[in-house]
């Protein structure tokens, strides 16, 4: 059903987009390799207008942002979110913001910041956009008090794989009239839709913040009323508190350890691949100590959350596979993104939901043209 | 055909358990609300297999199927529209044993919304969202509606203490979404069914998220001269970067119909109250008490008393949550809205409310959620009165388009069930009702599961793209 990928279709793509769409950004696809073309409409409405061009032709399409995730599948036009990069409305007595998805989330949280407001997104990667951090449902360190992205997201705008522009949610922090579209959303990695716009739930941030290096996680998890996180590197554990000045000086005197000012995330390259593992939090040591095992290049443990990330230098499906059977059999999952992977290396087997998956992804995409096989079970 | 599938279903379950008595019927027939249905029979399983078998055997039938927790929602959800089968959970009420580590615990649809947080009290933990009716309400309800409460301002609403739910689909296989561990790849189906009011599937068990009881409370009641001073209040006290655990309102009329009930101690010279709580250390608790104090008085507070003890805490909100009880004094029927509006538009919503209320000549007292904007204007009439229902449905109409003009929406936490399905367009384009009927067409193809509800007749069939309607 596709058009092969080759200079011809890059020829025959690039006419065919720029002859109806002259209005709109085009370039050759320089960094995302496996797209002949990006195109970058400047509004939710232009990018359905490229969907249904696209649905009329035949072309598959990748919808990216900073492309930091998104590189895959192999698609004939990367619709870039980039011109649709602003904020639409902030309203900060209401800790609401609505910004374009195209809009990275460093930008967004300097905005922010002059109100003392934070959207809680991952704290380590300030070039992702709001889109992409969206569509992949990725949340921060601070899930442990915060919860994940996905309950942040309040309201979204979508141009479906239909071709259709949709409005789901609202611009509001409490709301259950209707189906959560935006809910879905979250998360879908662009196989029902390209996220034009987002409405994020705010909050304030404390005026004090401390960095705990402690001995047990354990014991910092029972003892702290709704800590930041607490993560454990190969450096060792730290709890991150905050609130008022009082609140966080009692904090680090019931920790006892030694506390520098702010939050100290942990950083680290990024890895030739990366892979998560995922199981119930009370699981997290012995997922530490196998992560351990493998000999990553570096990891992060969420205590009380149950999601151990790490690099690995090169992929070795025989170690990560045998991760995963350990990992599934506690209903948890092994996520591995690198470059070339098959959906099953990606995610492992798809769980008991695969039908209606299969089935909510025909109505919403029903040709096919959105990142096909980018979710598990090659839906 | 009735008549069979009755006795397929005695013969899966026994007689005692497949309730078709004329009364038992017209009970069934209704929920809180003002909608009410027709049920060919209610049936009470007691397991997983049971209901499914239940589904795949109504699915034989081609007899729409109702999922049903205590019956306590205001909208209709759980009246079947059409003649149909209601599946009653309140049997499937075990609770598993509590994971302190990772703190959740799974349990059944029919566990009590009050008995969960008193049974997870030893543990130090409680579940979060805590409606009005947490007294009856059932945890399977809660997830139907993505129900609220008070100290959902915090802690957000249902939808964020379900980490996974059992669901027996409409063609009657049994799968989980969500999970035990965070971030289940694929779609997150667990988000839609949650807020779905049983439309998609009936959920058959539950894995809840508990949160830590905090180690220190203050319940703060402030009294106002005017309805916009406190309005204010609740505006200025989100913009200065405070979320308190639970931020409310009442106006004067609602204050004296609750203190002739409760006698909760209520300042009943003041137009409105707040009843505000602030949890966490207790350093952080005096410091956000003594901010809350602080910015009432900039609005001109009369009145600002700080609960001394446990017995004083629940006192203030026993008057609270009996708000609705009170109502009764005043009149026997009433009728109870539940719009929401942006924060920063309550000032000027709650005047425009007062205002058409006051045009129909009509008793409205008003009990909310004003921290996240969630209005539950109530108006008391007497149904027999004649004309009286009309004018209270006129009134609800401007109430609703009003708040909807501000940005708001229909409804904040009791779902739109029948009740508001027809107001729907009023806030989603026909391409938003469409991308909605997809989402309910995936999971029930042939529309058995609770049809007729939350989306308005003829929803699925806008498609520009010319695809199959």
């Amino acid at each position: 059903m596709f058009r092969r990928i080759g200079w011809s279709a890059v020829t025959d793509i690039g006419t065919s987009i720029s002859s109806s769409f002259p209005e709109i950004a085009m370039e050759p696809s320089v960094t995302t390799a496996r797209c002949e073309i990006v195109v970058a409409p400047r509004t939710v409405d232009e990018a359905a207008q490229v969907i249904r061009h696209a649905t009329e032709h035949g072309f598959s399409i990748l919808p990216i942002g900073s492309g930091s995730t998104m590189r895959e599948p192999r698609s004939n036009i990367a619709l870039s979110t980039s011109s649709m990069a602003g904020v639409i409305e902030y309203q900060p007595d209401d800790l609401t913001i609505v910004v374009g998805a195209g809009m990275s989330i460093g930008d967004l949280e300097d905005v922010l910041a002059d109100r003392g407001h934070s959207a809680v997104l991952p704290e380590s990667s300030p070039s992702r956009t709001v889109g992409g951090v969206v569509a992949s449902g990725a949340s921060g360190y601070a899930r442990l008090r915060y919860g994940p992205t996905r309950d942040r997201v309040l309201e979204v705008t979508m141009a479906t794989g239909y071709g259709d522009v949709v409005r789901a949610g609202g611009r509001l922090v409490k709301n259950v009239t209707g189906y959560d579209l935006s809910r879905l959303a979250t998360g879908s990695f662009g196989s029902l839709g390209v996220i034009g716009s987002v409405c994020l739930k705010l909050w304030p941030m404390a005026p004090a913040s401390r960095t705990v290096r402690v001995d047990n996680a354990g014991s910092a998890l029972d003892r702290l009323y709704r800590p930041v996180a607490i993560l454990e590197t190969g450096e060792g554990v730290s709890a991150y508190v905050h609130g008022s000045v009082a609140t966080v000086e009692s904090d680090v005197a019931l920790l006892g350890g030694t506390a520098v000012e702010g939050f100290d995330w942990p950083c680290h390259d990024q890895p030739p691949v990366y892979a998560e593992v995922r199981v119930p939090a009370r699981m997290i040591d012995d997922a530490l100590v196998r992560v351990r095992e493998i000999d990553p290049l570096w990891f992060v443990g969420q205590h009380g959350v149950g999601i151990v990330e790490f690099g690995l230098s090169a992929h070795d499906d025989a170690v990560l596979e045998s991760l995963r059977l350990w990992a599934q059999g506690l209903g948890g999952s092994v996520v591995v993104t690198a470059p070339g992977l098959s959906s099953r290396q990606r995610w492992g087997s798809p769980g008991n939901t695969i039908e209606l998956q299969q089935r909510m992804k025909h109505l919403f995409d029903p040709e096919g043209i959105l990142n096909r096989g980018v979710l598990p079970g090659g839906v | 055909m009735a008549m069979s599938l009755i006795a397929d279903l005695e013969r899966l379950l026994g007689s005692d358990r497949v309730r078709h008595h004329p009364l038992d019927l017209a009970v069934f027939a209704k929920d809180a609300g003002v909608v009410s249905g027709h049920v060919i029979a209610a049936v009470l399983p007691d397991t997983t297999q049971e209901v499914a078998a239940v589904v795949r055997l109504a699915n034989q039938y081609d007899t729409p199927i109702v999922p049903r927790g205590a019956g306590t929602g205001l909208a209709g959800g759980a009246v079947p529209v059409r003649p149909g089968l209601l599946v009653v959970l309140t049997r499937l009420a075990s609770i598993g044993e509590v994971d302190t580590v990772g703190r959740s615990v799974w349990v059944g649809p029919g566990v009590v919304n009050l008995d969960l947080s008193r049974k997870m009290k030893p543990y130090g933990l409680h579940f979060a969202p805590d409606p009005s009716s947490q007294q009856a309400c059932t945890i399977g309800g809660n997830v139907g509606t993505n129900a609220g409460g008070p100290h959902c301002l915090a802690d957000g609403t249902t939808v964020a203490h379900i980490y996974a739910a059992e669901l027996v689909t409409p063609t009657g296989e049994v799968v989980i979404v969500g999970g035990d561990a965070p971030d289940t790849p694929g779609l997150d189906l667990r988000a839609v069914v949650v807020g779905s009011e049983g439309t998609l599937g009936i959920v058959t068990r539950v894995l809840v998220r508990l949160m830590q009881d905090p180690p220190d409370v203050a319940t703060l009641l402030i009294g106002f001269p005017s309805v916009e001073s406190a309005a204010t209040t609740v505006s200025d006290v989100i913009a200065s970067g405070l979320i308190p655990a639970a931020l409310e309102m009442m106006d004067k009329r609602m204050v004296e119909a609750v203190e002739n009930f409760v006698h909760a101690g209520y300042p009943l010279d003041a137009e409105a109250v707040l009843l505000a709580e602030v949890t966490g250390t207790p350093a952080s608790v005096r410091s956000d008490t003594q901010r809350i104090s602080a910015i009432a008085q900039d609005n001109r507070a009369i009145d600002v008393r700080v609960a001394v003890d446990i017995d004083e805490r629940e006192l203030l909100w026993k008057g609270r949550k009996s708000a609705f009880g009170a109502v009764a004094q005043a009149a026997p029927d009433y009728y109870l809205h539940d719009t929401v509006v942006p924060r920063t538009r309550l000032v000027e919503v709650m005047e425009r409310i007062y205002e058409i209320a006051d045009r129909y000549g009509l008793t409205m007292m008003n009990v909310f959620h004003a921290g996240d904007g969630n209005l539950h204007p109530l108006v008391a009439f007497d149904a027999k009165e004649p004309g009286a229902l009309g004018r209270v449905q006129a009134a609800a109409r401007e109430m609703v388009l009003v708040s909807i003009e501000a940005g708001g929406s229909l409804s904040g936490e009791h779902g739109i069930g029948v009740e508001k399905r027809d107001l729907m367009p009023l806030v989603f384009s026909a391409a938003d009702l469409d991308a909605q009927a997809r989402i309910k067409e995936a999971f029930d193809p042939d529309g058995l599961m609770n049809p007729d509800k939350v989306l308005p007749k003829g929803s699925r069939c806008f498609d520009a793209s010319g695809g199959p309607l």
